[in-house]
């Protein structure tokens, strides 16, 4: 039975393979009987009809791909951050109303989208969303949908860019005055080099002004102070003066290899257009030796001459993240878009491989509690309570929006049977699923100490330091079986940790911690293991960032055409994507509009808006398809779109409705 | 607790933001309910989707 699950202090820890084979089950038998009623019944496929990528086949957007190669394409071009992020801030509360709402939605919601709308658009042409709406609809409702596509693209890259910020980004964080930092036995502050800049050392303990609670650091930070103030003595209590701050420094090893990949992309381009024309796979192994290499080159820059060049702040990241969504916008498709996502859609599948088996294999107990009375109402990670923001925190993985772009995009042009779409639409969506899946079980095993420690923004420690101390003293010592501190972990991976919140850093810990368990198995000591955390933990950062970096590049595109569409009505120059001065505009707009939130936001503004902005996207989507099937013979499956949809849309105009309370009240 | 004006600014901007999405789709769904329902009521179905 152990390999199911341990009781510890009374309290019994479910393991995580038997959940994960448990949901690959299910989701099997939704493959297996669901999609193939989808395929019979409702959208009666069949392989005579000759699909658009047979009929209208010009060699370039038009064009039969193999159903394997076409399935990695869509499901390389769906995967964005989302089913990595939201199931981990969806964490608060508990990890059981986020696995339910993953399983439940990618069978009968996400997949069903995905598949019902790649069907529509082989139907139709090869067609876009917004053209179905236009043909179905007329140009009011296309009208309409345009401008909700654009806005909710340009909050879908708001989300996304914060995240990569919070994870790579430097900050300081002001500390309050009065505010009481008192060393540790044996300890003393230590005056650095330069600035006004103190170290504390390990294990402070840190009195907050008032009533804001008390608590010990177990990791040492870096304290900035203004000109001249110091502690009475080295090892005595420091009353902070005004204008005190924490200094988190960049990631530079992080940024580094994602500097790295933008590099390569160019080179395997090189390779495949002009090197080499033709060998696809050896550029792909080259491109994908060369992005581990420089993971592992990465971990030379700290300390190195060059760590002030990749050492950003949070200001200068997002300046760097908007130039390069405005440059990739811009530039050829073929010179940097293309074998950017061609390369990770390499790295994705290779990694999720990975970590299904990583996670087979280390089997980690699931430490978190399975619903979390604590933060029922709201947490650190989001405002509101359990419902209906479960259901926005975790979007891609259940049901997202953003998918029907692509499934209205790229890929229907290429579907060279009918039947096909069962296979690209409804099983790309499940393996998404899988995806979230397996980042939920990473996060939840890991120690909810570590965990909170992570995901509760320094400014906002006393707010929740309450509830914390509160869940920590419930859960007793199954809480912290592994006894892994964050100063423990800050050690091994050679980061600084504790705020980072945005749910990619709590990822890459959790993944670098399966990773390196089953190493463990294989009887290395611990010093050898230290040493792989710090690589996992930076392959870790690095993939998660490639997914988004190639979200946003192919989303600051798309909504670059749907801007220059638009103000080609007011002169047709505008509406050619060619025309250099247009683009340079438009992606400008663009850019401006997603970088300005980012700059501004925090998580619990983005992620909620990202959540509902994505999953009204999706309500469009699930009600073009309903028109279209509301005019056939197969009408009387009507409910397969309309109950999703309205389920989606009860959430999201719940959440949208106390979002909006929540902001007028403040 | 005392608001910056860039989270001010950001709070104005989600909240516009998020009005403006919610009002558009429900505009859409009005569109798409009429749409489905003169579909519904009309004789003679396509017999493909």
């Amino acid at each position: 039975m152990d390999f199911l699950f341990q009781s510890i202090d009374g309290r019994v820890l479910v393991k995580a393979t038997p959940v994960l084979v448990f949901v690959l089950g299910i989701l099997a038998i939704a493959y297996r009987y669901y999609s193939a009623f989808l395929a019979a019944r409702v959208l009666c496929l069949n392989d005579s009809n000759p699909t658009p990528a047979v009929r209208l086949a010009d060699g370039q957007n038009f064009h039969v791909t193999n159903r394997w190669v076409l399935f990695g394409h869509h499901f390389a071009a769906i995967s964005g951050a989302g089913p990595l992020i939201g199931p981990v801030l969806a964490l608060q509360y508990g990890y059981l109303p986020g696995l339910l709402w993953l399983v439940v939605g990618v069978c009968l919601a996400g997949a069903v989208q995905d598949m019902v709308v790649l069907a529509a658009s082989v139907r139709r042409d090869g067609k876009s969303l917004a053209e179905i709406v236009r043909v179905e609809m007329g140009p009011w409702a296309h009208a309409v949908a345009s401008s909700a596509i654009l806005f909710i693209v340009i909050i879908a890259l708001a989300g996304l860019g914060f995240v990569v910020v919070k994870a790579l980004g430097g900050e300081k964080v002001a500390l309050p005055a009065t505010m009481v930092l008192t060393p540790s036995q044996g300890t003393a502050f230590k005056k650095l080099d330069g600035e006004n800049a103190w170290l504390v050392p390990a294990g402070a303990t840190i009195q907050m002004p008032g009533d804001g609670g008390r608590f010990i650091r177990p990791e040492p930070f870096t304290l900035q102070v203004t000109d001249g103030a110091m502690p009475v003595s080295d090892s005595a209590p420091w009353v902070l003066p005004a204008g005190a701050s924490q200094v988190i420094p960049g990631s530079s090893w992080g940024l580094f290899t994602i500097a790295c990949t933008i590099p390569i992309a160019l080179l395997v381009s090189a390779h495949m257009y002009w090197f080499r024309p033709g060998r696809v796979l050896e550029a792909s192994l080259l491109g994908g030796v060369l992005v581990l290499g420089a993971t592992w080159l990465g971990s030379f820059v700290p300390g190195s001459r060059f760590e002030s060049w990749f050492q950003l702040s949070q200001g200068q990241t997002v300046f760097v993240l908007c130039a390069y969504g405005f440059i990739a916008s811009i530039l050829p498709v073929w010179l940097l878009l293309c074998p950017r996502d061609y390369i990770s859609s390499f790295l994705k599948i290779g990694t999720i491989a990975l970590l299904v088996v990583g996670t087979c294999l280390a089997n980690p107990l699931l430490l978190h509690r399975p619903v979390e009375p604590v933060f029922a109402s709201g947490g650190p990670t989001f405002k509101g309570g359990m419902f209906p923001f479960v259901f926005i925190c975790v979007m891609c993985g259940a049901v997202s929006g953003f998918h029907s772009l692509v499934s209205s995009g790229t890929t229907p042009k290429m579907v060279g049977r009918e039947k096909d779409i069962r296979l690209i639409g409804y099983g790309s969506m499940l393996l998404e699923g899988v995806v979230a899946v397996v980042a939920l079980i990473a996060a939840a095993s890991l120690d909810p100490r570590l965990y909170y420690d992570i995901n509760v923004d320094l400014r906002r420690v006393p707010e929740f330091q309450g509830q914390i101390d509160r869940l920590h003293q419930e859960l007793g010592q199954a809480g912290n079986i592994q006894h892994l501190t964050i100063a423990q972990v800050e050690e091994r991976v050679e980061e600084t940790l504790r705020g980072r919140v945005g749910g990619a850093v709590t990822l890459a810990v959790g993944m670098a911690q399966i990773l390196t368990k089953p190493l463990e198995e294989l009887g290395l000591k611990d010093a050898t293991l230290f040493g792989y955390w710090k690589y996992w933990y930076h392959f870790a950062i690095m993939f998660e960032a490639l997914f988004i970096l190639t979200t946003i590049d192919t989303g600051t595109r798309i909504a670059r055409y749907l801007v220059q569409e638009t103000m080609g009505r007011l002169h047709p120059a505008f509406g050619r994507p060619a025309w250099i001065p247009g683009a340079i505009l438009a992606s400008g707009l663009v850019t401006l509009a997603w970088g300005a939130l980012v700059a501004t936001g925090s998580i619990d503004t983005i992620w909620p808006m990202f959540g509902i902005a994505n999953q009204l996207l999706a309500v469009v989507a699930l009600a073009t398809v309903a028109v279209m099937l509301s005019g056939t013979s197969g009408r009387r499956y009507l409910w397969v779109l309309v109950g999703p949809m309205l389920f989606v849309l009860s959430t999201t105009m719940t959440a949208g409705y106390q979002m909006v309370v929540i902001r007028f009240r403040q | 607790m005392m608001q910056q004006p860039a989270t001010r600014l950001a709070g104005t901007l989600s909240l516009a933001a998020t009005i403006f999405v919610i009002t558009t789709v429900a505009v859409f769904l009005v569109f798409a309910t009429a749409r489905i329902m003169a579909k519904w009521s009309m004789k003679g179905d396509s017999e493909s989707f």
